[in-house]
């Protein structure tokens, strides 16, 4: 523990109220939690600075730690999710697993039973730290209250340094009533086995500058790790000054504007054509902080089979994990792109760039936004909402068909303003992180893109939103199907729709059972007009699109699959032989 | 068969769990554990562990050094596969034997540098050290008698030379961990 001083300010304190002082020192405005037995004395403690601290009660544990990453991911401080013990904690453990999968910064207190019982499986008594463990990034119990400041001064740096990830610090009651003399010490104590910060290698630099001197084909793989380290303008000038194309992964997008000249777009299962065929015909591969996916690569074994690999990224961990690569980095992106940038030389790849292009014409023959049809598909009413909100709309999705359709078709050209659950495919995630962003402070409207399903798993954050009366608005792309699987189903189940069928309640009168504002469009023509009217007004609001029952999400690459052996949209009359277009 | 085994030195914090998530992340990441020695160090609050596994791919072998690295409480993850190292582990035997057969026993067990510490009525009780293969054949041969119980503590690895580097490394660490001269900032802020 560190013996400094923060300030003159040392006062005898309840580790409740240290809690609270803490979380001040740490600039945290807003946490989302769930009050409990175990978390008593922190929430009694919390009338004290109610004033400082705004505290957003959640409908559930779970949606405390997806808002408190929605926050997180919107405004790039650490989220805080607050729980008592047992069923509050285990319901935590979603969220948790959510973050850590993202990267995300998250600290999660939660309250457990005192000391004295613990282990004797008292009444909400759970091994959390044990069960939180590998879902973490690092967790702490506070058995002693002099640690108490120091831990929670060690969580949140561990949350935010290096690679993100959620933090878990359990504090037994007893101990949120004990007191102590509080002092905030001014720096962490964590050991210093734990070094995010590594030097530049310029000689595997100077390999790289060489290897991109020498392709003919590169591709630069962009993922979230740019909007972690903010490397974006860096990215942008690489591929700009060596005249390389980038794709990007689900939770890249935004780490290159969409309309930027260079970007070719997404990549992986349900990614650009033109995208993934470039990476697959590829003579090198930049990838930016990056994991390479499942989702992502396809069949490993074919993967870019021809291509020298360069992989940058702050975990060692990730490095030849999955992919062989021939120069691993470690490294902040920021940094080493920038010591990069000035050793690459200039360049041009027009017969490339003409290639990909070759790729793009084949792929839009099949766009369906092309067609001509009155039928309202999902595509349709993501591509208006870009188009009513200038593209400038801070983003949340669900997990599933419309999250695919959004990174088709909402072309992101701005940083931070993609909020899904990449890693972890959480269904659910969307409403009370949409709920968690709008405390950012970004001056954006925000759209949450969900579907009939994921909405059903967590539509009681509804009650939250009117409670907290938060500008969202929800883009409900209501198809009558658990849409995703149903897709899975129809190609690799020979149709047989097992439990996908999913019927729900009328959601205009439970948006009116809620208090909060709702529309239902079923024709296109109504979509823009709607979606302006709900973004006029204040408060949340929600608008139920009624879209195609069976419309599929192209192209798709099947799970295990080469990377550009693409399920294209069929031609007009096979894909819609059993309707009329 | 030793080929196949991976071998690394970590040392990490002397914490209560400190041993559940180096478990737990082995478990998680899928490497089979062949043995794993924990115990104390020259420097307090220092923990040092051997681990064993079996893993035999080479980029999971240098991943699994850079995981244990990656968790807070680790210090610093040393591989000795393949470097010179002292790899040592203990053996303790109960063999049940008869009067006739004490003194051959006797001089088995002084062949191979062990000791009788324990001698009842009927049964004697057997320590050994040394390399997997002396306590290997030494097991061999005590199969010729009647051996009742028998454990062997897992291996314990220690690089040969003087290899001071490690220690100014982790005394530097331990400094370091005072707040004194800290090189680490937050990457992100």
């Amino acid at each position: 523990m560190s013996e400094k001083r923060a300030s003159n300010k040392s006062r005898v304190l309840s580790g409740a109220e240290i809690v609270w002082e803490c979380l001040i020192e740490e600039g945290v405005e807003v946490l989302f939690g769930y009050p409990g037995g175990a978390n008593l004395p922190i929430y009694d403690a919390h009338v004290k600075y109610s004033d400082r601290v705004h505290h957003v009660l959640t409908r559930h544990e779970q949606n405390a730690a997806h808002a408190a990453d929605g926050y997180a991911r919107a405004s790039g401080k650490v989220g805080v999710a607050l729980a008592t013990s047992g069923p509050g904690a285990t319901n935590l453990i979603t969220g948790v697993a959510t973050a850590m999968m993202d990267s995300i910064p998250m600290v999660c207190i939660s309250g457990q039973v005192g000391r004295a019982s613990l282990g004797s499986d008292a009444f909400q008594e759970t091994d959390i730290l044990g069960a939180m463990i590998p879902l973490t990034k690092h967790s702490y119990q506070v058995n002693d209250i002099t640690k108490l400041a120091g831990v929670i001064k060690d969580a949140f740096y561990i949350a935010r340094s290096g690679r993100p990830g959620p933090v878990l610090v359990d504090i037994p009651k007893d101990v949120q009533n004990e007191t102590t003399e509080f002092v905030y010490p001014e720096k962490h104590n964590v050991l210093p086995g734990y070094n995010p910060t590594v030097s530049v290698p310029m000689d595997q630099l100077i390999e790289v500058a060489k290897m991109i001197q020498e392709a003919k084909n590169p591709v630069i793989l962009a993922g979230h790790g740019v909007l972690i380290s903010d490397a974006s303008t860096e990215l942008a000038a690489l591929a700009e000054k060596a005249d390389i194309p980038v794709s990007v992964t689900l939770l890249g997008i935004g780490g290159i504007p969409a309309s930027h000249p260079k970007c070719i777009g997404f990549m992986g299962m349900h990614g650009a054509y033109w995208a993934n065929h470039a990476i697959q015909k590829a003579d090198l591969l930049i990838a930016c902080g990056m994991r390479f996916d499942d989702r992502v690569t396809g069949k490993l074994e074919t993967y870019s089979p021809n291509s020298k690999k360069v992989h940058i990224d702050i975990d060692p961990t990730e490095l030849n994990k999955n992919v062989m690569v021939d120069v691993p980095i470690r490294g902040d992106l920021k940094t080493v792109l920038a010591a990069l940038l000035p050793m690459v030389k200039e360049a041009k790849h027009d017969a490339w760039s003409t290639t990909i292009k070759e790729w793009m014409k084949i792929s839009h023959t099949r766009e369906i936004l092309h067609r001509k049809s009155d039928k309202l598909f999902s595509a349709f009413v993501i591509r208006d909402i870009w188009e009513a909100t200038k593209g400038n709309a801070l983003v949340v999705t669900d997990v599933g068909q419309h999250q695919m359709t959004v990174a088709q078709y909402y072309y992101q050209d701005h940083q931070h303003s993609l909020l899904t659950s990449g890693g972890l495919g959480t269904m659910g995630y969307g409403l009370p992180a949409a709920i968690g962003a709008s405390f950012a402070g970004r001056d954006k409207d925000i759209w949450l893109v969900v579907g009939d399903g994921g909405i059903q798993m967590t539509i009681n954050e509804l009650a939250t939103a009117v409670q907290e009366n938060v500008n969202i608005n929800i883009a409900l792309i209501n198809n009558g199907y658990l849409g995703m699987v149903r897709q899975w189903q129809e190609m690799f189940y020979d149709k047989r729709f097992s439990q996908t069928p999913i019927s729900s309640p009328d959601f205009l009168k439970l948006t009116e059972a809620y208090g909060l504002k709702g529309y239902r469009v079923s024709e296109r023509k109504d979509v823009i007009p709607t979606v302006l009217e709900a973004q006029a007004h204040r408060g949340p609001t929600l608008i139920e699109f009624v879209v195609e029952e069976m419309e599929m999400v192209y192209p798709m690459v099947a799970a295990g699959a080469d990377l550009d052996d693409m399920h294209q949209r069929p031609l007009i009359e096979e894909q819609f032989s059993d309707m009329e277009v | 068969m030793i080929k196949s085994e991976h071998t690394i030195v970590a040392f990490v914090e002397d914490e209560p769990g400190v041993l559940n998530r180096v478990v737990s992340l082995l478990r998680r990441r899928n490497y089979n554990i062949k043995s794993l020695v924990v115990g104390a160090t020259e420097q307090p609050g220092l923990s040092r562990m051997t681990i064993v596994t079996d893993e035999s791919d080479n980029n999971r072998r240098v991943n699994m050094a850079r995981n244990i690295q990656k968790l807070v409480n680790a210090y610093t993850v040393e591989d000795v596969t393949d470097v010179p190292a002292v790899i040592r582990e203990y053996m303790l035997a109960k063999v049940s034997v008869s009067n006739g057969d004490r003194v051959e026993l006797d001089l088995l067990t002084r062949e191979y540098g062990a000791k009788v510490i324990d001698s009842e009525e009927g049964a004697v009780i057997i320590e050994a050290t040394g390399y997997d293969m002396e306590i290997e054949s030494f097991i061999q041969k005590l199969k010729a008698y009647d051996i009742v119980e028998l454990m062997r503590s897992g291996k314990m690895a220690m690089r040969r030379g003087s290899h001071l580097e490690l220690k100014a490394k982790l005394e530097m660490m331990s400094t370091d961990q005072q707040g004194s001269t800290s090189q680490i900032q937050s990457a992100i802020s």
